[in-house]
């Protein structure tokens, strides 16, 4: 899998330096991931505001680095198992991580990243 | 098998089942140099399989059996609850063969029977035995004579209402909310593990009565060859247990994502790992509290775990696999996704060695 070239990356777009940054040294720390979770990064990267790291994030997905797909946190406050690539696909009941499917009317559907091969 | 001509049936299914690496991997394994009836590429699936899989079969590069193999490995291995059930006896599951079931089933001409398997068709609202067959384990594949493990398919239909998310006002006090009746294909499997496990199958669905409905259909398609009552159901809190306590040693083989325990007063607690990749032995603390909780002789009724992709060649598991122990039963499992029917072979193995 290729690394990203975070100084190109920053060079086209300076104002999201440091959430860049932050981003590739998260990367690295962690064995550069195929999947990134936003809420598990901004837990350990405090140091940048959430949604310069989101905007960092959706650079990587302009860029062609990353693929944005979409989870729903089910009632415990965990991601499910199911992965969606257009919000618009997500079924009204999803199962929870013990197969109790619930309405995900009330429920936040949020963002992931998964690397590009 | 030989006499089946519903091919048409065969790759609508297909279509529906598999998935488009699925069916392209069968059509590169005859795509010989020079065999200009198999094509790999395919815009859409509709096209690989209307024009590439059905031009390969007409050509007889690939034979038909081929492709019923692929239907089976799609329907019958994960997305699935699975019941285990030991034999109360030796001598019950001594008496658990191919024929002697067959013969109970569908009395002494079964032959005739079984040699029009598998059936594809479906009737709406009725449940039918649609194959029933040998079944080779990996550790077998040189010596075929020696497996005493056989499969039953049932298929079944019927219609359900569901809710489309679609609400109409309907003047000042009512509202409109709008329903759909559609089929609904139930794919349901016994095998036999032998020496002494009996699983039953059953395809996941968001409504726990449908479950246990099919869980019943199935016991009811086993009649009169096999009844609950000759079996004790296989209750898993020891493997689970067992695999917390010495997954250090295995961490190659296996990890968690979560687990639910409960102390000897009566206290749940539960642990789950923000990402459904999660590793939940990452963190040392949660690894502390679960084998605390154990060594304090607390019950573990929940465990998922990762069975990590094997390292032989071929490798068994082919790729990770999710399963779900205890899920709402204590013999109760769920394969969270689809895999190789050797992938589920590993994971009953697993929980025989752990559960001792």
């Amino acid at each position: 899998m290729s690394r990203i070239d975070f100084d190109a990356l920053i060079n086209k777009h300076p104002e999201s330096e440091q959430a860049l940054r932050e981003l590739e040294t998260w990367m690295k720390d962690h064995g550069d991931p195929k999947v990134i979770y936003p809420k598990d990064v901004a837990r350990q990267v405090q140091d940048v505001d959430p949604v310069a790291l989101v905007k960092a994030l959706m650079l990587l997905v302009e860029e062609g680095e990353l693929r944005r797909l979409f989870k729903v946190e089910d009632p415990n406050g965990v991601l499910t198992n199911d992965v969606y690539d257009d919000i618009g696909k997500i079924p009204e009941k999803l199962p929870d991580r013990n197969e109790n499917y619930f309405e995900i009317a009330n429920y936040d559907v949020v963002p992931i990243f998964e690397k590009v091969a | 098998m030989s006499n089946y001509e519903e091919i048409d049936d065969a790759l609508s299914l297909v279509k529906n089942l598999s998935t488009f690496e699925q069916i392209q991997d069968l059509l590169r394994k005859r795509k010989t140099p020079g065999q200009k009836d198999v094509l790999i590429s395919a815009g859409n699936k509709d096209e690989l399989v209307d024009r590439n899989l059905r031009q390969a079969i007409d050509a007889r590069a690939i034979k038909v059996d081929e492709v019923f193999e692929l239907i089976q490995s799609a329907e019958e291995n994960g997305s699935q609850h699975i019941f285990y059930y030991k034999p109360k006896t030796k001598r019950i599951a001594e008496a658990i063969t191919l024929e002697s079931i067959a013969r109970q089933l569908w009395g002494a001409k079964w032959k005739e029977t079984v040699d029009k398997f598998p059936a594809i068709r479906l009737r709406p609202n009725q449940y039918i035995r649609s194959d029933f067959r040998k079944y080779v384990k990996w550790s077998l594949r040189e010596r075929p004579d020696e497996s005493r493990d056989w499969i039953l398919k049932v298929y079944g239909q019927t219609s359900i209402t569901r809710f489309t998310g679609q609400v109409k006002s309907a003047g000042a006090n009512g509202f409109w909310r709008q329903y759909v009746e559609e089929p609904l294909r139930i794919v349901l499997l016994a095998r036999w593990n032998s020496p002494d496990l009996l699983e039953l199958r059953v395809q996941r669905n968001e409504s726990r009565n449908r479950i246990e409905e099919w869980h019943n259909k199935l016991w009811e398609m086993l009649r009169p060859a096999l009844i609950p009552s000759q079996f004790d159901a296989w209750e898993l809190s020891k493997a689970m247990t067992k695999l917390i306590l010495e997954q250090t040693k295995n961490s190659a083989a296996y990890n968690f994502r979560d687990a639910s325990v409960i102390d000897q007063t009566g206290v749940h607690a539960s642990f789950q790992t923000y990402s459904d990749q999660g590793n939940l032995f990452a963190s040392n603390e949660t690894r502390d509290s679960i084998e605390n909780y154990l060594q304090a002789k607390s019950e573990c009724n929940g465990l998922t775990v990762t069975w990590l992709k094997g390292l032989g060649k071929p490798p068994i598991p082919q790729k990770d696999i999710r399963t779900l122990l205890g899920a709402r039963k204590s013999h109760e499992i769920i394969a969270l996704a689809n895999c190789a029917s050797e992938d589920l072979d590993h994971v009953a193995d697993r929980l025989r060695r752990f559960n001792k």
